[in-house]
């Protein structure tokens, strides 16, 4: 009996033992597998990819800021408040211009001052990721022609990151901005000949490709004639509502028709989009 | 038969220890491999992205626009962080103001009062005993042609009550 007891009790003392090997063995592993992972994970995640593409669209920003920037400054336009308020006090030769601004005026060295600007700061506040950053060839054009139906703003330019840390080399990217308006000059034909009067503007507004800009409402728009009292002075035109149409499309209800007689029928269509890129366009029915 | 019945007794309370051990084993290995005050954060690369991801999310959605524009703005932006990181993490944002100084840039900071989520006092022991700590840092142009770079901090939360 005593040395079945012993055997008994020497089996119970291997099932412990085992459990407590087991124990170890599991504890062990599981160390190690978590050390495993951790090593996996910090050697997958490196950011230099989001950094360089975070870059890329902070540039979109910059750029989109040079073309509201400089079609302000070609409609002599310096803050928001003076925005849709200030036509009456141009002439038509200052409104009314085909403007392209490279790298050899006032406008154009303000472009690329601005960009350069913004390229130091990134790689300053990016330094630990080596980057360079070159700009190619900024080109800004600024087009509204005197009762030409349509007119456009637009803007080029190509960038190219290096993240020297890594060697990453050669991220090239291409930026271009558009927004161009166009009047439905057979539709304001038609209203004249119909009822000697204009009650409505329809025009379409794009942005790239021709996709259709499809957020502008009343605060987008302002409408001016022209006084035939005070020869080349604009009159602003109150806007009843603007009713979008779909496709780009919008339909500008004036406030005020018929149009007194002292005022030409010579309309100047102030555009404003969302981004605050503004295009003149204007037209004699 | 009363020996017999005791060694089977004994037996199974070897047994049943045994099992206990196995089973306080696997509770401790789980509990190593899931951190337990943060299982949505488990290293720093982890923390990284959650900063990253703070940062590139308020710039999509334009927040900082709205900077030195609003009363108070620094209130706003700790309130909209808040909301995007997970519990248990602490922040501090700083945004810079960036203006060119010559051929450099020079980064001054535009916030008056601290964005984060750690009162003043415990700001710096909650910094240090965190397991966890990492930071990132975007730059964002304006509307207005401001350059701005922001940076902020993450750590995960460790022995110091928000």
């Amino acid at each position: 009996m005593r040395i079945l007891r012993k055997r008994g009790a020497k089996k119970g003392q291997f099932v412990i033992l085992a459990a407590v090997a087991m124990a170890f063995v599991i504890l062990t592993l599981s160390v190690q597998i978590f050390s495993a992972s951790n090593i996996n994970q910090r050697v997958k995640f490196e950011s230099y990819k989001e950094v360089v593409e975070t870059v890329n669209s902070d540039y979109q920003n910059a750029f989109a800021f040079v073309l509201r920037d400089a079609t302000r400054k070609r409609a002599a336009i310096s803050n928001e408040s003076e925005l849709f308020t200030r036509f009456n006090e141009m002439s038509l030769t200052d409104q009314l211009a085909d403007s392209t601004y490279g790298d050899k005026n006032l406008i154009g060295n303000a472009t690329i001052e601005f960009l350069d600007s913004w390229a130091k700061v990134s790689k300053v506040a990016l330094a630990g990721y080596g980057l360079a950053i070159d700009i190619n060839t900024p080109s800004i054009k600024i087009n509204y022609f005197w009762n030409g139906e349509t007119a456009n703003s637009s803007a080029t330019a190509d960038v190219a990151f290096n993240v020297t840390r890594i060697g990453l080399t050669g991220f090239k990217a291409s930026h271009a901005l558009l927004l161009e308006a166009t009047i439905d000059s057979d539709d304001l034909d038609e209203q004249w000949a119909a009822n000697d009067n204009v009650t409505n503007i329809r025009l379409k507004v794009t942005g790239l490709n021709g996709v259709a800009v499809n957020d502008l409402n009343l605060n987008n728009f302002a409408v001016y004639n022209l006084n035939s009292s005070a020869p080349g002075v604009w009159k602003a035109s109150p806007l009843l509502e603007v009713v979008y149409k779909g496709l780009g499309i919008y339909d500008l209800h004036l406030a005020q028709h018929p149009i007194p007689p002292n005022e030409t029928r010579y309309f100047l269509i102030v555009i404003s989009d969302n981004s605050g890129i503004l295009l003149l366009v204007s037209y004699h029915p | 038969m009363t020996h017999g019945s005791r060694t089977g007794q004994f037996r199974i309370l070897e047994v049943v220890f045994a099992a206990v051990i196995l089973s306080s084993t696997y509770s401790v290995a789980i509990f190593i491999m899931e951190p337990a005050n943060n299982p949505a954060i488990r290293t720093s690369d982890d923390m990284e992205i959650l900063a990253f991801n703070v940062l590139n999310h308020m710039v999509q959605g334009g927040t900082f626009d709205r900077v030195t524009t609003e009363e108070n703005w620094e209130d706003g932006i700790k309130i909209a962080i808040t909301r995007l990181m997970p519990p248990g993490t602490y922040f501090n944002m700083t945004i810079f103001n960036a203006t060119i100084n010559g051929p450099s840039a020079m980064l001054t900071p535009l916030n008056t009062s601290p964005i984060t989520n750690v009162q003043a006092a415990e700001a710096l022991q909650a910094f240090q005993r965190s397991p966890e700590i990492s930071s990132s840092t975007l730059t964002y142009t304006t509307k207005n042609g401001q350059f701005l770079v922001l940076r902020i901090i993450v750590a995960a939360a460790g022995g110091v009550s928000q």
